[in-house]
């Protein structure tokens, strides 16, 4: 039952990734990354790395916010880069050799609330920067 | 074959999509999103490599990997919002391609 579960879970999250980069309306790509964002957490949650998914899930909620405020520059274009593909695949192979390396010891993932406010600033951060773009932009057009 | 293997070859190669959108899209929506690709998976990769479930101890490593994936993530979109405003200021136009014309 966990591998069925591991099975659709990495098939979703390797789906949405590729179909938040190759869809040309940015609006279902913006959605597709979500939807991303969901899957990984999802998927760290089942490895019992509950914090971490956690954390991502809220990046990449932050991370949504920046990509809100780059709609502006998001005209797409129709490409397919076949030497970026076959970098891609390069790099796919050779971490998966590696892969076949042990890890010497394990231990579970855990939160200190001290964290917590670090996270909230990081927020913070990411809303300065959103407001910033949109500035940027404006002073880009007034001009 | 164990399920965290599947898992790991998952974010292998959601690793190369992630390259694969940096090296080839064209906008700065799409490289963006390439680069959360990229950090996301790397950390969890890494965390999964080394993290698992079985003593209750090493809490430190933990939080460490928190905090790298948070100023990660902050130092990407900081660099990102910064060539953005260079390619704008400088060379008056929106394309992130245009940003190799830049000197110095």
């Amino acid at each position: 039952m966990e591998m069925l579960v591991a099975i659709i879970l990495t098939a979703l999250t390797l789906a949405t990734s590729i179909y938040t980069l190759e869809k040309e309306e940015t609006q279902r790509s913006f959605v597709g990354f979500f939807v991303f964002v969901l899957a990984l957490t999802f998927l760290l949650a089942h490895c019992g790395l509950l914090v971490l998914a956690l954390v991502i899930l809220s990046v990449g909620a932050g991370s949504l916010l920046l990509l809100a405020a780059l709609f502006t520059f998001s005209g797409e274009e129709k490409s397919r880069d076949v030497k970026a593909a076959l970098v891609a695949i390069a790099v796919a192979l050779i971490l998966m050799y590696s892969i076949r390396i042990r890890p010497l010891y394990r231990a579970p993932l855990s939160l200190s609330p001290l964290l917590i406010p670090f996270i909230l600033v990081h927020g913070l951060f990411i809303v300065a920067l959103a407001v910033s773009i949109r500035l940027i932009l404006r002073e880009g057009e007034a001009e | 074959m164990n399920f965290m293997l599947v898992y790991m070859y998952g974010l292998i190669l959601l690793i190369s999509v992630g390259i694969y959108g940096l090296l080839s899209k064209q906008t700065w929506a799409k490289i963006l999103i390439s680069l959360e690709i990229l950090a996301f998976s790397t950390i969890s990769l890494v965390a999964l490599l080394i993290l698992g479930s079985k003593s209750p101890e090493n809490i430190a490593l933990g939080e460490t990997y928190i905090i790298l994936l948070t100023v990660l993530d902050s130092s990407i979109m900081g660099i990102f919002v910064a060539c953005i405003f260079l390619v704008l200021k400088k060379l008056k136009a929106e394309k992130p391609a245009l940003l190799k014309k830049l000197k110095g």
